[in-house]
């Protein structure tokens, strides 16, 4: 698909306002990155609709909203995880967590299917101990490395972590769905980015930890890119 | 005790300051949380894509050029990009468009000593121009700009056909610019 100047005339205004996507977004892009006269008009265009965005309506967020971001920024810690050092930042106790629950055994690692890059889904289950309250589903590649992981822990609240960590430096978002035992529907709880290849979901969820099933990873695209089963409690 | 200005605290902001993050977040939040929630509805997506949205501008504080708008701005425009994401992740209920006919053009708060300056002057002829645009256009161009809604979902709500949906965005965006460019010369 390509774009000519007239077609992108028409298309700049979509293009100013980011409602645009796919292979028009990527067709129109890719004129711009040749053509500075287009490019200077969607600039300015840009620069009204971006104006436009301070018009909504201020809303303060939900008490702990200002925490939950200085938690994962990793400059504060977290108030409700006590399994590393109590003064660690934030993503050092989650990581902690991690690996605790790795170093164990892979301590109470349930079945983990990678669906990743369309190749064969491996699936694997780790034996050993569980450590106590925390529960963990791993997602391999086909080389058998360590790739997706999450771990579920905590009842008041319930603490969802998943770390995404691949070798190609991908930049994307993420979707994550959760699964409750005889349910089959979906439980959507959250969404993170990647940024070179790492990214990590790690919030407070609104599930029961003791049915929760499966967790999946789900791309930009809606495609599950890694599904992971915890053990049975 | 002066206030820091948005290109001193998102600076300390990025070092990860804790005090200059907290400060950072609680002068923002309210404006991002809120375009959050007008763009995608539910209150817990909102709250993802906002603390995202503050989380993004922490990883790439460097990318941020004051020669091309406010820190308020680029905020929200982070924002925009994350809640349009997320619509098109989750195919999460947008607000009720028909609360944007209803926008209270004339009162939008922002904080901090540059957003305020910026809400004196750019937010006061942007209303203006806003106001100006027959009601279809206004409508239109709103529920792109602060729905992030397609021109398609637009020719469905609106009930109208793709192509004057688009026109509408365009002409409506057009004339916008163009009103704030001549009363911009005009000062």
């Amino acid at each position: 698909m390509t774009v000519n100047c007239a077609q992108l005339e028409e298309l700049a205004a979509e293009l100013a306002l980011g409602t645009v996507s796919g292979a028009e977004r990527a067709a129109a892009l890719d004129h711009l990155a040749g053509c500075p006269t287009c490019r200077d008009l969607v600039e300015q265009l840009a620069r009204v609709a971006d104006s436009m965005l301070l018009l909504a309506p201020e809303v303060e967020p939900p008490p702990g909203f200002e925490s939950q971001v200085l938690i994962r920024m990793g400059v504060v810690s977290a108030p409700v995880v006590r399994l590393g050092p109590a003064r660690a930042p934030r993503r050092r106790v989650l990581v902690g967590v991690a690996a605790a629950a790795l170093v164990a055994g892979l301590a109470g690692a349930g079945v983990a299917r990678l669906v990743d890059d369309g190749r064969p889904a491996a699936v694997q289950t780790a034996a050993g101990t569980p450590a106590a309250g925390v529960r963990t589903a791993l997602a391999f590649d086909t080389d058998g490395r360590w790739t997706c992981r999450a771990v579920i822990y905590g009842d008041t609240p319930t603490w969802l972590v998943v770390s995404l960590d691949r070798t190609d430096g991908l930049n994307a978002t993420f979707t994550v769905e959760a699964f409750h035992r005889d349910d089959p529907t979906p439980v959507p709880v959250g969404s993170f980015s990647t940024a070179q290849g790492h990214g990590t979901f790690a919030q407070p969820v609104q599930l029961r930890a003791e049915s929760l099933q499966s967790v999946r990873v789900l791309d930009a695209g809606g495609r599950v890119r890694y599904e992971m089963t915890f053990p049975p409690t | 005790m002066s206030v820091a200005s948005d290109d001193t605290l998102l600076a300390s902001f990025a070092l990860g300051d804790a005090d200059a993050a907290a400060a950072f977040i609680r002068r923002y939040q309210g404006k991002v949380y809120g375009l959050a929630r007008s763009m995608v509805g539910d209150a817990d997506l909102a709250e993802d894509v906002a603390q995202e949205a503050f989380i993004r501008a922490w990883r790439n504080a460097q990318a941020y050029d004051s020669r091309r708008g406010s820190v308020h701005t680029w905020l929200l425009v982070i924002t925009r990009n994350l809640a349009i994401d997320a619509m098109r992740l989750r195919r999460a209920q947008p607000v009720d468009p028909q609360v944007f006919s209803t926008l209270d053009l004339r009162t939008s708060a922002a904080r901090g000593p540059e957003a305020a300056a910026e809400t004196n002057a750019e937010m006061r002829d942007l209303r203006a121009a806003l106001e100006d645009l027959p009601a279809e256009q206004r409508q239109a161009l709103l529920l792109a700009g602060l729905c992030g809604r397609t021109a398609a979902e637009i020719s469905e709500i609106e009930s109208i056909p793709l192509g004057t949906a688009k026109t509408r965005i365009r002409t409506g965006l057009a004339k916008v610019r163009s009103t704030m460019a001549r009363r911009g010369t005009d000062q």
